[in-house]
């Protein structure tokens, strides 16, 4: 029974010891850790203590020797005031920014700054300067492009080695807004007035300029059709003129002074209308037999 | 004596039982969970029911993951309705666009959870909110900045993917651990200070449509009708060609058979025809006849008035 109870008491013991003697640091926490107020004490160059806990898990503690400085571990987030800050080529910008960061080194946050609020501090002042620094070598078109990225990622390098010392890592600076001064924005509004004046005005001229190409080009074309049909039907009477006087020539080429005859007597049947007044002689062929009806026949003219 | 040997261990074994079953805990189906032991990751738990972890040394953290969050910007709704009531936030909207032009802008982000782990403990859960905000708004900005304003005004599509997949690329490296499902631009405006100017482009732009349209409907009517005309003129033309050499045939076959005729008694004939006419022609004129060589001595006169008494 003693050995049960023993046994026991043991385990209970064990129990209670681990409560005071475990600390746990989840997935959220890293720590500082002292050994008598000491980061890094030595016995005969054998370091007793790693002072940076920087993944979760469970440690040793002592109780009474050993302290822990809880930090965050997460990534955190900082968000900047908006500067006015004057680019390279002299123009006076409103920016702001947000910084991402994590505490890197527990023992080195510590002896820097102790907490967070401290740390924020230098980070404000630290990246500002860096941003103003960076800012002030481009120009605002480098903000308004692609070149924004290399911008940032060059304010975040800079930061990143002027807070590496502080046991700060930067994850990333990035700018939030640019924006003209309130006092500027009349100036730009109007520039942005007159540049849209001046696309409509080319809007409206273009639209001028490709609806008189159509119609002279519909004009152009409509007139080539008309003197392409000219031709043609020129070309088409000719050809029945032609084809007429061939089919004439031919047949009435067969006896030409039959023909005269016949057609000088249809001629005089469609000139000569009744308001004509005709002279006629006795002795004309009509009238032969008039006054001489015995006379034998003499051939008509 | 017995009862007394075991006891301890029926002690050990009832604490042993109370302990484990403090352990059961249910995951609903909205939710995941994150179980850490000893505060390390040990796994992600979907939904499920008397789920059990070792109490004291595992740790639950349970999260509704299916829900889709909402972050707006420029305005913020103030009650769903419908109708839905807005509140606006003009000092979120203005941007500046890569040709130097402001815009205003209003956007809404749509996200849920994806890696619970990730969202637990990526970021710190009171700055989460500031940090995704934050990431958006400079990604929208970021976005807008390398587009020019006639861009940013009329396509919008891409410029939402774009901003999608970059917040995306940004809020994976901080760790967030959340799906951007969709970012959405609601109103983008030019300032009101300009919006007249900019209405007039469009609607010289529009201008510029309707003059090419009457134009064209312009070259729509006047080559057609070239065209007809054109077929006319050629109608026209083919008709009088046939005409004429139909008339020709006519005529040539007339002559023909009266050339037959003539050939057969050309005398009789050529009398024959030529008294004909003169009896059609004859009747309605007047006539004077007059010795041969009359004409030498009386001066020969229309009687003009008689003439013009008969009409």
């Amino acid at each position: 029974m003693s050995r049960w109870v023993s046994l026991l008491l043991v385990v209970l013991t064990l129990a209670v010891a681990s409560l005071f003697c475990v600390v746990i640091l989840d997935e959220r926490e890293q720590a500082f850790r002292t050994l008598l107020n000491e980061p890094d004490p030595r016995i005969l160059g054998v370091s007793l203590n790693r002072a940076n806990l920087t993944e979760p898990g469970w440690y040793f503690r002592v109780p009474f020797l050993h302290e822990f400085y809880r930090y965050d571990r997460r990534n955190l987030h900082y968000h900047s005031a908006p500067h006015s800050l004057n680019t390279v080529d002299r123009t006076l910008v409103d920016v702001d920014y947000y910084v991402i960061w994590r505490i890197a080194n527990p023992q080195r946050f510590f002896e820097s700054n102790r907490g967070e609020a401290a740390a924020l501090q230098r980070i404000d002042e630290l990246s500002y300067s860096e941003l103003r620094e960076t800012v002030n070598q481009h120009t605002l078109p480098d903000l308004l492009s692609d070149r924004r990225g290399e911008v940032e990622r060059e304010i975040t390098a800079s930061a990143a080695k002027a807070l590496e010392p502080l046991g700060v890592e930067v994850v990333d600076v990035r700018i939030g807004s640019t924006l003209y001064p309130v006092a500027n924005v009349g100036r730009v509004y109007e520039r942005m007035r007159t540049e849209r004046s001046r696309f409509a005005l080319k809007f409206r001229a273009e639209g001028e300029q490709q609806a008189r190409g159509i119609r002279s080009k519909a004009d152009g074309d409509s007139q080539v059709i008309l003197a392409e049909a000219e031709r043609e039907s020129l070309r088409l009477r000719g050809e029945g003129d032609a084809e007429a006087a061939r089919t004439y020539a031919d047949v009435y080429g067969a006896d030409p002074e039959f023909y005269s005859f016949v057609r000088s007597l249809e001629a005089y049947r469609k000139s000569l209308d009744p308001a004509t007044t005709l002279v006629l002689s006795p002795k004309s062929s009509f009238l032969k037999y008039l006054f001489d009806p015995d006379k034998p026949a003499k051939p008509l003219p | 004596m017995r009862v007394v040997r075991v006891l301890p261990v029926l002690v050990l074994l009832a604490a042993l039982g109370f302990w484990a079953s403090t352990g059961f805990y249910d995951v609903a189906p909205d939710e995941q969970a994150v179980v850490l032991r000893l505060g390390r990751y040990a796994r992600t738990v979907e939904p499920g029911r008397f789920l059990w972890h070792a109490r004291g040394i595992e740790s639950v953290f349970k999260q509704r993951v299916t829900t889709t969050l909402r972050e707006e910007f420029g305005y913020r709704t103030t009650s769903l309705g419908p109708p839905a009531e807005v509140e606006e936030h003009p000092e979120e909207k203005a941007m500046l666009t890569g040709d130097e032009n402001l815009v205003d802008v209003d956007f809404v982000v749509q996200y849920r959870i994806r890696d619970l782990r990730d969202w637990l403990f990526g970021i710190r859960s009171e700055e989460r909110e500031d940090v995704i905000r934050d990431a958006a708004r400079a990604t929208v900005r970021a976005v807008v900045a390398r587009s020019p304003v006639d861009t940013v005004l009329t396509q919008r599509g891409p410029i939402q993917d774009e901003i999608r997949l970059e917040l995306q690329a940004l809020l994976d490296r901080y760790r967030a651990g959340v799906h951007v499902q969709s970012v959405q631009l609601q109103d983008v405006d030019p300032p009101a200070a300009v919006r007249e100017s900019f209405a007039d482009v469009t609607s010289a732009a529009q201008d510029r449509e309707s003059a090419v349209l009457e134009a064209q409907g312009y070259a729509d009517k006047v080559v057609p009708q070239a065209r007809g005309r054109a077929e006319e003129a050629l109608n026209q033309a083919r008709g009088y060609r046939e005409q004429r050499i139909l008339e020709a045939q006519g005529q040539v076959a007339r002559f023909s058979s009266l050339l037959i005729e003539y050939q057969r008694a050309p005398e009789v004939t050529r009398e024959r025809l030529y008294l004909e006419t003169m009896e059609q022609i004859l009747p309605g004129m007047d006539k004077v006849i007059m010795e041969e060589g009359g004409t030498d001595r009386v001066v020969p006169y229309l009687p003009l008035e008689r003439r013009g008494g008969k009409r």
